[in-house]
């Protein structure tokens, strides 16, 4: 009887590290299953939704895929969303970073849905393309020690690129992989990795460090923190959609504004309008203003002035404003807000 | 250690993403594939998953029509086939929408 393969699943991110790890592992004869988790804040999925702005007709890519794709490793995406927000992003055992970037949690929460995984289809380990002393929050010796005892993985999780200068795991010590054969690369730096995406043939890949999860960035963070405020910490996936476009105003307690900045963000809030208010400019071009909550009168009027401020007719003494709340439509004629003290006392 | 064919690789890759049906063979598909998979409104990664979860209740050579107009996929379809060894055999645009066909490894 032949002896079955040793089968490593992999948490794919689809930046170059994940993929040298799955790509050293599947050298040295692994039967690798790369996993994809999708968590709504992902900062690649944002640009594809928006299309690329110098070619609308170029889609941006899923990496993981195309990782898996140019590696013929089998990538699976796991929608974590519904769980993602109010177990790791609300409740972080370990804290923020420098945004709402709860880094620890978020990787103990995937490794335990992978470790579910590995049980039930029978892997033998789970590996990471995590490098050591990399980030500051989640790739020191202490939280990854940490990560892996709170996902359960002791001795379970390999990382192949840090491998050496870590204790040795399980596989490791079962003989199923070489230590020699994995590296010990640390720190910011991805010189090396780019040395072993050149030397493994990897020629198309993202590129590194570019930052892959909007929570860290302060922006982002800001306006999430507002969103969950006023909402009491109700919200649904659409609102987290939202967050990731345009300019955002709190015009009062339950009411915002969001302002597309071009053309491909005003065509995404097109695609949310159902259930909130709109304002918009005909005469010029205009950025698509949506309005979320019951308006009041001197509200509704802000938003006017706003949206026309944005509006190719800014310079203008008046500026004729559409806008759509609830069943009711109306047309006013504003004058555009001129100084930005009144936009940054509620800018979010 | 075993060492992979990149080269090959790359050059496989690039055949797959044009599909391996006929236009006229996908026409075809339109009222023929076993499966449809309506994944139009939604964004990256939905549609993928929805092929996903289609493929396991899927026989192996059985076809399946993705409608979708997350443009992304036109990329990401190829490259899950690639990545799970399952066929794709291209697309048909509509005005609108795009149909993506697969066909279950």
């Amino acid at each position: 009887m032949s002896k079955r393969p040793i089968r490593a699943l992999g948490l794919m991110s689809g930046g170059l590290d994940s993929t040298l790890a799955a790509s050293i592992l599947q050298r040295l004869g692994i039967d690798v299953l790369g996993l994809h988790f999708s968590t709504g804040f992902c900062v690649a999925d944002r640009h594809r939704l928006m299309g690329n702005a110098n070619n609308r007709d170029k889609p941006y890519r899923n990496d993981a895929l195309h990782a898996g794709g140019q590696l013929q490793v089998p990538v699976e995406i796991i929608d974590i969303k519904e769980d993602y927000l109010p177990q790791v992003v609300l409740n972080p055992k370990y804290g923020y970073g420098s945004g709402m970037n709860p880094c620890i949690d978020c990787r103990i929460f995937m490794l335990k849905r992978a470790r579910g995984l590995l049980e039930e289809r029978n892997y033998d380990f789970i590996f990471t393309g995590e490098v050591l002393g990399q980030r500051p929050m989640s790739q020191r010796r202490p939280p990854m020690q940490a990560i892996e005892q709170e996902a359960k993985l002791e001795g379970l999780l390999l990382r192949p690129l840090s491998a050496r200068l870590l204790a040795p795991t399980t596989p490791e010590q079962e003989g199923w992989v070489n230590r020699d054969d994995l590296y010990a690369i640390s720190g910011r730096s991805r010189h090396e990795q780019m040395r072993l995406a050149d030397e493994f043939g990897l020629v198309d890949y993202p590129q590194p460090a570019g930052g892959c999860c909007f929570l860290p960035d302060q922006n982002f963070a800001r306006k999430l923190r507002d969103l969950l405020i006023d909402r009491g910490n109700v919200v649904d996936p659409d609102d987290m959609m939202l967050l990731k476009v345009g300019r955002h105003f709190r015009l009062g307690n339950g009411v915002k504004i969001i302002v597309g900045r071009h053309e491909a963000e005003n065509d995404f809030l097109e695609r949310f309008r159902v259930g909130r208010g709109a304002v918009w400019v005909e005469e010029f071009s205009s950025p698509l203003t949506l309005i979320e909550g019951a308006p009041s009168a001197d509200q509704l009027e802000l938003a006017c002035k706003i949206t026309a401020r944005y509006c190719a007719g800014r310079s203008e003494s008046e500026v004729p404003v559409h806008w759509h709340v609830d069943d009711h439509r109306g047309r006013l004629v504003v004058e555009p807000v001129r100084e930005d003290g009144v936009l940054d006392d509620i800018r979010i | 250690m075993r060492r992979g064919v990149p080269e090959r690789r790359q050059a496989k890759f690039r055949r797959q993403v044009h599909g391996s049906a006929t236009d006229d063979q996908l026409r075809s598909l339109i009222t023929a594939a076993e499966v449809a998979v309506d994944a139009r409104g939604t964004f990256c990664p939905e549609p993928v998953i929805r092929i996903q979860e289609a493929a396991r209740q899927m026989q192996a050579g059985q076809t399946a029509m993705l409608l979708a107009d997350d443009a992304g996929v036109e990329l990401d379809l190829p490259a899950w086939c690639m990545s799970t060894g399952n066929e794709y055999l291209g697309l048909v645009r509509e005005r609108a929408f795009l149909r993506v066909f697969i066909r279950r490894a």
